[in-house]
């Protein structure tokens, strides 16, 4: 939520400059996630979680947060309470009180419907809020001052009696915002004798919408059960600050106060006659009482917290103590989510800053202590597989579990080719090995990959596979790759020290026999595995590795053939041709051939040319190619034409 | 052919998990882990998530057909699981395990955000658990990762499965002086010129769970932290975008 800064200080007058603020909130309570200057004013970007949204998604409740951490004294509001004159009865009836917990209403007449004040607008515009009219805007500020929706009917519109109730099935409202929502017996309204009027805790209603023309209201101030009100907001897809509220659930006494405010505002900026509060409250809600230890503060934080601390604390949130050799704890009525020992504990924490704490470890732990063997063999078998397959020259790959097809559907896919989860490694891997084919060098180079992750082959089922696959871009004499895989799998089964087959889900084989993957049951082979050598964990990490980002423009190859003598190092003609190759060249200049001839040794060496800006012309690699020409020619060796 | 005979490579984020464990393994860590689908029950309602609360927008969620199993949205799902094997064995704490494992979130795709990522999830309990071993192993643990001193800040937070919650921050690995204290203002794309980089999440474990699994809450306590793999991978290697670690592509794997 938004918080402007000049409205916090008219609960904080003396409230530090805006950076200092920023960070006291940081670290005491909750995520800043942006500080801007705006109209004369600063506006906070704050993160209010849910375990706060109750009570901090208004600048009161931020305004309490930061008396408490600064030490500050938080300023009470003078709420005007306008003259009241016998106005014509508001009857008010709720039909279940558990989702209608408190309803406040009151008439207003011949008030003046217009154009807010600048300082309103204003106000308002510093939050990312819109204008429409003084009433409304009223409404507006209350909430977000006080965190309590409320909402304005044009009494002249309303057919008798304000009824709370589920609506019938079938009725329909159209929203203030234009929108026709058929509602059900799920959906809680405001109505009058005859039709709906709002959503309850939702949006207000066409019916009785406050315009200019407006000159008699009815004001609502309500609490409404937050789990129901977060089902209608599911259900009829709409998401209203006032919904946002209402489902992080609301103090049932601030209505009241919100009234009085809403009121005030309304007699200050539009005039009008104010009728008496109707304020029907069948059941008002206590406040738990929470038992604790004091001393629990300390031990759990870690910190030597006096007594007299912690009480300075609780009263500076507003939380009434009890002293004795158990505290009884007293919460303010706005603080729903203290509820147990450990919630004050943390206001205490945040309150004297995390910083404080110091570090420690434990102990070690006896070495008899539970532990679940299964885990950590599954972790070792995957390692030692890791560890053979890349020996062999196999890279792991990790894919994702959505795809385009399955047997375990998702309900809510981020698109349509990632509905389902995958059933199986192969498809995947067969995918992987075609299109990092393209990207070979040499074309009797070879993929070699392979993946250890989860499937989802059928409903409740899911299993860790293993998948190895191997592509060429043509059949090579040398080189038969089932004999490949073959040999792979036989170097697993070695390495498990087990001596019967592998447990094959499929294998699978293209037409040409080019590209050939075998998916393998893991938890099976873990199962298999005997006492296997135990690997170093950090054996698998390289840490020479280096990260540069692989360009997105196509590559040029480019060979280059020198003519040495036998005794010349392959180290210094690479080196040369680093040195003169500029910064197109890729990695390193590969040597691919090499024989003797009359005395002297020819030395072929392939260049992967790319820029990571553009696609590079023929002509800019012949020049990269001609400059290593030179220089290899200058150091005295012959290119080969 | 020299190059037909290349060694092949371990992804990145295997290479990062590997690494975690050998920090772990020291300070008596032993692994865990649990499905990847999981039921509304171990991945929300154990850990004091209920339903139809707003705590659940907090991650948005995969779900199956059933609309009770979902793809998992933290690793902490874990902890409920451990501690019920635990207790069915007729075992009891202390424990402290490390759980590395995929998680899923239902949110739109760009270069930091992937609905599909790795958790590393730390979970020790024990009698008269406090915040300062949680900061202690915490520092132990980016210590051992960057084999320098690495203070950790702790900031409060709200994670519904731990009381207090807190986010964590590390060091930045390149605004610190050689004892680790933390530079301020200088241009640095890690930490923005704060000196401290957001590393995860963490906090002291709440009653809820141990009442979730029936394990004495008057008797033990713990801590659990949960830390991105791919953002550790990220930091480390300087890669920009998360999606690439799921293209498939060996131009990005080999380098590694």
């Amino acid at each position: 939520m938004l918080f402007s800064y000049n409205w916090l200080k008219k609960y904080v007058p003396t409230l530090p400059a805006p950076e200092k603020l920023e960070e006291g909130i940081i670290f005491h309570a909750f995520e800043v996630e942006s500080l801007d200057q705006k109209n004369e004013d600063w506006v906070f970007e704050i993160k209010i979680l849910p375990d706060r949204a109750h009570d901090c998604l208004c600048h009161l409740g931020l305004a309490r947060e930061v008396a408490a951490i600064f030490n500050l004294t938080l300023q009470p509001v003078k709420v005007d309470e306008p003259k009241i004159l016998p106005l014509e009865i508001l009857p008010i009836k709720i039909e279940d009180e558990k989702f209608c917990r408190r309803y406040i209403g009151r008439r207003v007449a011949n008030v003046c419907v217009t154009d807010s004040p600048i300082w309103l607008k204003k106000a308002l515009e510093n939050i990312g809020q819109r204008s429409i009219n003084n009433v409304v805007d009223a409404a507006n500020y209350v909430m977000f001052d006080l965190g309590q929706p409320l909402h304005a009917f044009d009494a002249d519109k309303v057919d008798g009696a304000i009824n709370v109730r589920f609506a019938r099935p079938g009725e329909k409202i159209v929203t203030l915002d234009g929108d026709e929502v058929t509602l059900d017996e799920s959906i809680l309204i405001i109505s009058d004798e005859k039709d709906p009027l709002a959503i309850a805790g939702l949006k207000g209603g066409k019916k009785a919408e406050v315009t200019k023309e407006t000159k008699n209201l009815i004001l609502e101030a309500a609490n409404f059960e937050p789990v129901m009100v977060r089902k209608m907001s599911a259900k009829i897809k709409l998401k209203t600050d006032a919904s946002k509220r209402f489902e992080n659930e609301i103090s049932t006494q601030t209505a009241l106060s919100a009234m009085e405010m809403f009121s005030s505002l309304i007699s200050e900026l539009a005039a009008g006659d104010f009728g008496e509060i109707v304020d029907v409250y069948p059941k008002p809600i206590l406040i738990e009482k929470v038992k604790i230890d004091p001393n629990f503060i300390s031990r759990r934080l870690a910190l030597e917290v006096s007594l007299v601390e912690s009480k300075k604390i609780f009263e500076k949130l507003s939380i009434g103590v009890e002293e004795g050799e158990e505290w009884v704890l007293t919460p303010p009525h706005w603080r729903l989510d203290l509820k147990e020992a450990v919630n004050f504990v943390e206001e205490v924490g945040r309150i004297i800053g995390y910083d404080k704490i110091k570090s420690t470890i434990l102990p070690n732990l006896p070495k008899d202590s539970y532990q679940v063997e299964s885990y950590e063999k599954r972790f070792a078998v995957g390692n030692l597989i890791r560890q053979t397959l890349t020996e062999l020259g196999f890279s792991e790959l990790f894919g994702y579990a959505f795809a385009d097809k399955g047997e375990v559907k998702v309900v809510n896919p981020l698109a349509n080719d990632k509905a389902f989860l995958r059933a199986e490694l192969t498809d995947w891997l067969v995918e992987k090995i075609n299109s990092n084919l393209i990207h070979i060098i040499f074309d009797n180079e070879i993929i070699k990959i392979f993946e250890i992750g989860t499937v989802f082959p059928s409903e409740g089922w899911e299993e860790i596979r293993l998948a190895i696959g191997l592509g060429a871009r043509k059949k090579n004499k040398n080189q038969d790759l089932a004999v490949e895989l073959k040999k792979v799998i036989q170097a697993i089964s070695e390495k498990i020290r087990w001596s019967g087959e592998l447990p094959v889900i499929k294998n699978f084989v293209s037409l040409d026999g080019l590209c050939q993957v075998f998916e393998f049951n893991f938890e099976k082979i873990v199962d298999m595995a005997g006492p296997i050598e135990a690997i170093a964990e950090n054996s698998l990490v390289n840490p020479e590795a280096n990260y540069f980002p692989v360009s997105p423009y196509p590559r040029i190859i480019r060979d280059v053939a020198v003519w040495v003598s036998e005794v010349t190092n392959i180290e210094e003609i690479k080196e040369i041709i680093l040195n003169s190759a500029g910064p197109l060249l890729l990695g390193a200049p590969i040597l691919f051939d090499e024989f003797k001839k009359e005395g002297k040794k020819s030395l072929a060496f392939r260049l992967v040319l790319q820029s990571n800006k553009k696609t590079l012309s023929d002509q800019e690699a012949n020049d990269v190619y001609d400059k290593i020409a030179a220089q290899l020619e200058q150091a005295g060796f012959e290119v080969r034409k | 052919m020299t190059s037909l005979n290349k060694k092949g490579h371990v992804h990145p984020l295997t290479q990062i998990i590997n690494e975690a464990v050998t920090v772990f393994r020291e300070l008596d860590f032993t692994l865990a882990d649990g499905p990847e689908i999981e039921d509304e029950y171990h991945n929300f309602d154990a850990l004091n998530v209920p339903s139809n609360h707003p705590a659940r927008d907090m991650q948005d969620t995969f779900w199956l057909e059933d609309n009770k199993h979902l793809l998992r949205t933290q690793t902490s799902a874990v902890q409920v699981r451990y501690l019920e094997e635990m207790l069915k064995k007729g075992a009891k704490p202390p424990i402290r395990i490390l759980a590395p494992g995929k998680v899923f979130r239902q949110e739109a795709t760009d270069a930091r955000h992937e609905s599909q990522f790795h958790q590393i999830e730390g979970l020790l309990v024990d009698k008269e658990v406090n915040v300062s071993h949680l900061k202690g192993y915490l520092e132990k643990f980016f210590g051992g990762l960057y084999g320098q001193a690495m203070p950790v800040r702790l900031r409060p937070s709200f994670f519904p499965f731990v009381e207090p919650g807190f986010e964590f921050d590390m060091v930045c690995i390149k605004c610190r002086t050689n004892k680790g204290e933390p530079i301020r203002g200088k241009t640095c794309s890690l930490c923005s010129g704060t000196g401290w980089i957001e590393m995860g999440g963490a906090g002291l474990v709440h009653p809820h769970i141990f009442r979730s699994v029936g394990l004495d809450e008057k008797e033990w306590s713990g801590f659990a932290f949960g830390i991105g793999v791919e953002r550790l991978a990220m930091l480390k290697w300087g890669i920009e975008d998360i999606r690439i670690f799921f293209n498939g592509d060996l131009r990005f794997i080999n380098q590694f």
